[in-house]
């Protein structure tokens, strides 16, 4: 019994490419020994931003509430950490964990309002609260520094021979890396188990899971608390790194990056959000540097996304094999591209 | 001003009241002008318009062009407006249209684009600072015992007569017969020859060009800059779920609510603070009507 329930249909073990992976990621250090602070500095930025795509995609992909304040919960984990860090006695594990908690308790809030609403206004909801934070933010300058923002360092500790947070940028990007590395991991392993199994169900009929006798509404508040948590974590992360945060953190625009990051590489993919930070952040940046406005392709990329590959890049190509080996026992599967109903397939479900 | 005692107080705290209220009344029709055509667009279409505050800023930023080349705000009044249409007009069709029938959220993320373009487009046009328009309507009128300027009046009265006449655009023609009859049966409105397409194109149109009044209704109050949309997409939003996604009356009802406690917030408050407490204030109603107050479902 053990042994079939760690391989799936095909006779493989799901986490064998994530043995690999981790095998890989241990030769980190070697690898980013070649970087200077520069490199560091953007990949670290990545592995954050990624973490930040991960959340709405937790919220969105695989919840089917779509967000656009993960930026907020972000915004929140980032400034917990600046006011605790700026105390200096609170330690810098607890202030972390601070700032996931409070930007979890804040989803949580949130979500037992607003859930219940139905998705459709949850989703104006979402919007209405970003817009809020980043008003919020702006008026209470005394709390926030405004756009010129806090400074702060976090005091140093040792938890098991390790300083944390790490010193030097090097140090931060394989302790980002490590994290993103478990979340995704974790979160490929939730989704196989009956829970991801309810949550994806809840996502494709809402209605249906109700009748069957589903609790949509805990499950949904379980999954938007946890998506505010993980971007709450980003958002942390963000701050023990920069040793400073202004309200731009609270830019609807983050918000939108997320969401925009995690469509273009995958909706409901594990692997999706980091695919899609990875190929626009070096995009974005580029562009930022030829011209101030880029925001406008990337506005303009994801209309054309939507209208013609709304199932993502990750999405995409789990489509195109997965077709190959349904391809006689759901003749159906795949014909239909939809937002939010990604195939089963691609990298992590390793049909 | 200057004397200080019990009696002055009440007074000037009454006539703080009332010139408040004004306040709130004429920002309560802004918001109805804007929340109903999200609630017209969201009830054809099936499309939540994230780009609609957009589109407030893009008229009041025309309106600001309008003034600077002409010198004439009322040219701007008539001209930002329809050139809003029009371009709701393009994006009906190349970015609302291709999500028809589709989830929501395709039109939700194609809006987002929408209002990414938009919004850097202006800022690249127009700049990142803030600009004014000078009141158009120099002075003020004596009403319900405080004197009131004469734009902010103007503002009022200009946004009742656009309510009404959409009122009579959606309840005396053709076409706002099949605005609010397509919902209801898409496919039978095709059948009986009710040409949905236009009604859609009529209806973005509509939507763009009564948010684009409102932003030039209020450019000469507020200041104009390329994120002024923010600032009204929240309580048009929040007056569209309290008030009922799709609902009408819900929204003018509703809007003229948030317009209010807005105003007599700032009473108490700073302005920015009364903007916040004001979209914070409606969410209890959520709790009891999750589906909001007049709702369609």
């Amino acid at each position: 019994m053990t042994v079939t329930r760690a391989r799936d249909g095909h006779g493989r073990r799901w986490w064998g490419p994530w043995l690999v992976a981790a095998c890989a990621l241990a030769l980190l250090p070697l690898v980013s020994s070649a970087f200077n602070e520069f490199w560091d500095f953007f990949f670290t930025e990545m592995a954050i931003l990624a973490l930040l795509g991960v959340s709405f995609n937790v919220v969105y992909g695989y919840g089917g509430r779509h967000s656009f304040c993960q930026g907020m919960f972000y915004g929140i984990g980032a400034y917990v950490t600046a006011w605790l860090a700026q105390r200096g006695d609170v330690h810098p594990l607890l202030v972390v964990a601070a700032a996931t908690l409070a930007a979890s308790g804040v989803a949580f809030v949130a979500g037992v309002v607003f859930i219940r609403t139905g998705t459709h206004n949850f989703t104006i909801a979402t919007v209405i609260l970003g817009i809020v934070a980043f008003l919020t933010g702006n008026t209470l300058r005394w709390l926030t520094g405004g756009e010129d923002g806090l400074n702060f360092t976090l005091p140093v500790s040792h938890v098991a021979g390790l300083a944390f947070p790490p010193a030097g940028i090097r140090g931060k990007l394989h302790l980002t890396v490590a994290i993103l590395f478990v979340v995704l991991f974790a979160l490929a392993w939730v989704m196989r188990s009956t829970a991801g199994k309810i949550v994806v169900a809840i996502r494709e009929n809402e209605l249906r899971a109700q009748y069957l006798g589903y609790g949509v509404f805990a499950w949904t508040l379980v999954i938007f608390t946890i998506g505010g948590a993980l971007a709450g974590l980003a958002g942390a992360l963000y701050a023990l790194t920069v040793n400073h945060v202004s309200t731009s953190v609270f830019d609807l625009g983050l918000s939108i990056n997320a969401i925009v990051w995690t469509v273009v590489g995958g909706l409901g993919t594990v692997l999706g959000p980091v695919v899609g930070v990875a190929l626009l952040l070096p995009i974005t940046d580029y562009l930022s540097s030829l011209i101030v406005y880029s925001a406008i392709p990337v506005g303009i990329l994801l209309v054309l996304v939507v209208t013609f590959a709304p199932e993502g890049i990750v999405g995409r190509l789990g489509r195109a094999r997965s077709d190959v080996v349904h391809a006689e026992r759901h003749p159906t599967d795949g014909s239909e591209p939809v937002i939010g109903s990604a195939t089963p397939g691609g990298v992590t479900h390793g049909h | 001003m200057h004397h200080r005692g019990a009696p002055i107080d009440a007074l000037m705290s009454s006539h703080v009241l009332a010139f408040q209220a004004l306040n709130g009344l004429a920002w309560g029709l802004i918001f109805s002008l804007i929340a109903l055509g999200l609630n017209l667009i969201y009830g054809l279409m099936g499309v939540i318009n994230i780009a609609h505050g957009s589109l407030y800023m893009l008229g009041a930023v025309l309106a600001w062009y309008v003034v600077r080349y002409t010198g004439n705000f009322w040219l701007g009044l008539v001209v930002a407006p329809l050139v809003v249409a029009a371009l709701s007009v393009v994006a009906e069709r190349w970015v609302l249209r291709p999500a028809l029938g589709k989830k929501i959220v395709q039109g939700l993320l194609a809006t987002t684009g929408l209002l990414l373009v938009l919004d850097h487009g202006v800022l690249a046009a127009f700049g990142g600072s803030p600009q004014s328009i000078p009141s158009p309507l120099v002075g003020s009128m004596h009403l319900l015992g405080i004197t009131y300027p004469l734009y902010r009046l103007f503002v009022v009265v200009a946004g009742l007569v656009a309510m009404l006449l959409l009122w009579a655009f959606l309840y005396r023609t053709n076409y706002g017969l099949w605005m609010r009859a397509v919902p209801q049966n898409r496919e039978l409105a095709l059948t009986v020859g009710i040409p949905t397409v236009r009604v859609n194109r009529l209806t973005v149109a509509l939507g763009g060009y009564f948010a684009a009044l409102a932003g030039v209704l209020v450019a000469p109050i507020v200041s104009v800059h390329y994120q002024m949309g923010f600032s009204v997409l929240a309580p048009a939003f929040i007056v569209v779920v309290v008030g009922g996604l799709g609902s009408l009356r819900g929204a003018i009802l509703v809007a003229i609510l948030e317009g209010e406690l807005r105003g007599l917030l700032s009473v108490a408050f700073s302005p920015p603070l009364a903007e916040i407490l004001a979209l914070v204030a409606l969410t209890p109603i959520l709790i009891v009507r999750p589906h909001g107050l007049f709702s369609v479902k």
